[in-house]
């Protein structure tokens, strides 16, 4: 393993980020007469947005109608998706590519969305017509969208779970991937070490028939450590023990970022 | 002093019985054209026609809802948030069309009605 220390007290993406453009085509927000607040990355450009968000909402009554209680949360297409959200009678809608995780996505909508009601509130409904004010909103979409996603899913993650600090590792480059934890808890060393524990926790399940080895949970006399990997990325979450946690969900969060994870960086080598 | 120009959109829903002429009215409307053939709404189309009032941009957005029984179950939920309403009735044949403008009129106003509750 390369002998760079990573530590970093904020989080960091140590490699090259990949910016949230990188997996989402175009976001939508508009109300439920089918009128466009304001959007971003339509293509063609020279696509009404109106046309869209008009159709988009007729799709929606509809299937209401068809399905009665029912709500349609997404559209498939080959290769691509759409996905709404609605709060505040405001739906809220991305196009992205159909492999990336609902989770992921339902984290993006909910960055948007919470932008979006914590500046508008106050204007919702809107019962003049006047969308002017939301032109403002296109340049915080262009400025969101250049943000790097796996980052933030990550300090979105840590910070959901109450984690002192969390680690993403790709074994295969020999690369910290991200890291927020205190200065002294990222050196490749404790990296390796964690490696090590997951292969030879691996060995041992084998012996007793368990197969593949998920996740790692350590009760130590001061911290919870969990250590998980899949194929060739390695997460490590620490958790201090002072705090009120529950185990079966620590594992059970840890193991699904970590999948949505993968699934990204999939996505990232296709594309 | 300058004063900003503002953006408005309305949306103005068009509806009355299957034929009567919805959909050329507004064509004849937004892009000055007029079709002889019939081709009946499915499920709703959508038109704009922008204005400049006082340098304020105004674009108006026309749901064209298809006006055949077939349809009436989905009717009602594309008015929602509409900001005004144009009722399209034939004169040609005279009672069928008051007829339907009075049911048109009915269901608009309580489609209003329960969308200010």
């Amino acid at each position: 393993m390369g002998a760079r220390n990573m530590s970093t007290d904020k989080g960091e993406m140590l490699e090259e980020k990949k910016a949230i453009e990188n997996y989402v085509e175009s976001i939508y927000i508009y109300d439920n007469a089918g009128l466009c607040l304001t959007s971003c990355g339509i293509n063609p450009e020279n696509l009404n947005e109106n046309i869209v968000s008009g159709f988009f909402t007729a799709i929606k009554k509809f299937g209401e109608k068809l399905i009665p209680g029912t709500v349609v949360k997404s559209l498939i297409m080959s290769g691509h998706k759409l996905f709404y959200n609605n709060f505040e009678k405001i739906t809220f809608c991305i196009q992205c590519y159909d492999d990336l995780p609902n989770q992921v996505i339902e984290y993006i909508l909910n960055r948007i969305s919470n932008k979006f009601l914590e500046v508008y509130q106050d204007h919702l409904p809107i019962r003049n017509g006047n969308i002017t004010i939301f032109s403002d909103f296109y340049n915080y979409l262009l400025q969101f969208m250049e943000q790097p996603l796996i980052e933030g899913l990550l300090e979105d993650f840590g910070y959901k779970v109450l984690s002192e600090g969390v680690i993403l590792f790709d074994e295969n480059k020999e690369k910290i991937l991200f890291a927020k934890v205190p200065a002294e808890y990222s050196s490749t060393k404790q990296i390796s070490m964690s490696g090590m524990l997951i292969n030879f926790a691996k060995k041992l399940s084998y012996e007793y028939q368990g197969g593949d080895v998920n996740c790692i949970l350590i009760s130590s006399e001061n911290r919870w450590i969990c250590v998980s990997k899949r194929e060739y990325i390695y997460i490590i979450v620490l958790f201090s023990k002072t705090k009120n946690i529950e185990l079966n969900i620590i594992v059970e969060k840890t193991e699904e970022i970590l999948d949505d994870i993968l699934k990204m960086l999939k996505i990232e080598l296709l594309k | 002093m300058n004063v900003p120009h503002l953006k408005f959109v309305f949306k103005i829903t068009v509806i009355g019985d299957g034929g009567v002429g919805k959909t050329s009215l507004i064509k004849k409307y937004t892009q000055g054209t007029f079709e002889e053939d019939y081709i009946s709404t499915v499920g709703a189309q959508f038109s704009f026609y922008d204005e400049k009032i006082n340098g304020d941009e105004c674009k108006l957005y026309f749901w064209d809802i298809a006006g055949q029984k077939e349809f009436d179950f989905l009717r009602s939920d594309f008015y929602e948030e509409s900001r005004a309403a144009i009722i399209v009735y034939s004169l040609e044949e005279n009672d069928r069309g008051k007829e339907s403008l009075n049911h048109s009129i009915v269901v608009i106003f309580l489609s209003l009605f329960l969308q200010i509750k």
